[in-house]
């Protein structure tokens, strides 16, 4: 679970398993901490965890936003492989919080309230995060099937 | 539908009249479903990885191969069995009760030395392990020792 979110939230192999094993350093620095939600404080420590590594590297790239009603679909275009390759891709042209809010709202799937909690946000940021990076996936995935044609 | 808001008429109206939105919610809805499905999924192991484990399970068996090499050199000389007649009798052998007494020195035998008349007196200079302590051992001819 660590390293999978770690990958997601960082997107480099290395630095994600580098990130789970400072993971769990913490985790056993601080056994005593970890309160009754371990998984929470796992998720917390993670998201910490790859915020570093994140600034570190501190790469965004820009893309242009297309009037959403522009160009047609593509969700019959490509299949969920060559899908889910591409939403990895996208998830580096997201802000970094961005990205923690829809890794752990739509791939790690934990409610709004619990990304919230975990992020120490405001519930409707984290459903603005979300919605600006769905929004961004979606544009980002449309543009590389268009730019293929 | 964005921002995980239940669809109102007002939406569902518009995307019945407009079919680039409608087709964009659909694609929404695909990423959302294809995000989902990433949950379980590990992620890839990097080739570098992949080269290490390879060059790790050949090594293994490089020396796999070695040592069964080795060891078909080596072969494995199996105990030859002797039949052997077990003797008639089979003596018990008695436990002594008491431990056997040391065995005593032998006495040397000693030549006598015989009386020539011009011998001389003999001193004989013994040294211990203590260099302070020396004996002097003076052997007369006339006594014979």
């Amino acid at each position: 679970m660590v390293l999978r979110t770690a990958y997601r939230l960082i997107g480099r192999m290395e630095d994600a398993q580098d990130a789970a094993q400072e993971v769990f350093l913490r985790v056993l620095q601080n056994l005593d901490r970890i309160g009754a939600d371990p998984r929470g404080w796992l998720y917390r420590v993670t998201v910490n965890v790859c915020n570093d590594y994140y600034r570190k590297r501190s790469r965004e790239v820009g893309l242009e936003m297309d009037v959403v009603c522009r160009v047609p679909g593509v969700e019959r275009e490509i299949d969920d492989r060559q899908r889910k390759r591409l939403l990895m891709e996208g998830l580096d042209i997201l802000t970094k919080s961005e990205r923690a809010a829809i890794v752990l709202r739509d791939i790690e799937g934990l409610p709004t309230r619990e990304v919230a909690e975990l992020l120490d946000i405001e519930e409707v940021t984290v459903r603005t995060q979300t919605s600006h990076a769905r929004m961004k996936l979606a544009r980002y995935v449309r543009a590389r099937v268009e730019r293929r044609k | 539908m964005l921002a995980d808001e239940q669809r109102t008429p007002e939406v569902e109206d518009h995307l019945a009249a407009c079919a680039a939105c409608k087709s964009f919610a659909h694609e929404l809805h695909a990423n959302f479903e294809a995000l989902g499905e990433m949950r379980d999924e590990l992620p890839p192991i990097p080739v570098r990885r992949w080269r290490a484990y390879a060059m790790a399970a050949a090594a293994v068996i490089v020396v796999g191969v070695g040592i069964a090499y080795h060891l078909a050199q080596h072969e494995v000389r199996q105990p030859v069995t002797i039949a052997v007649n077990p003797p008639a009798i089979v003596r018990a052998v008695e436990k002594r009760e008491t431990e056997p007494a040391m065995p005593m020195p032998r006495r040397r035998r000693v030549a006598p030395v015989k009386n020539t008349g011009d011998q001389q007196e003999l001193m004989v200079k013994m040294e211990t392990e203590d260099p302070e302590v020396v004996i002097y051992w003076l052997v007369e001819p006339e006594k014979g020792q």
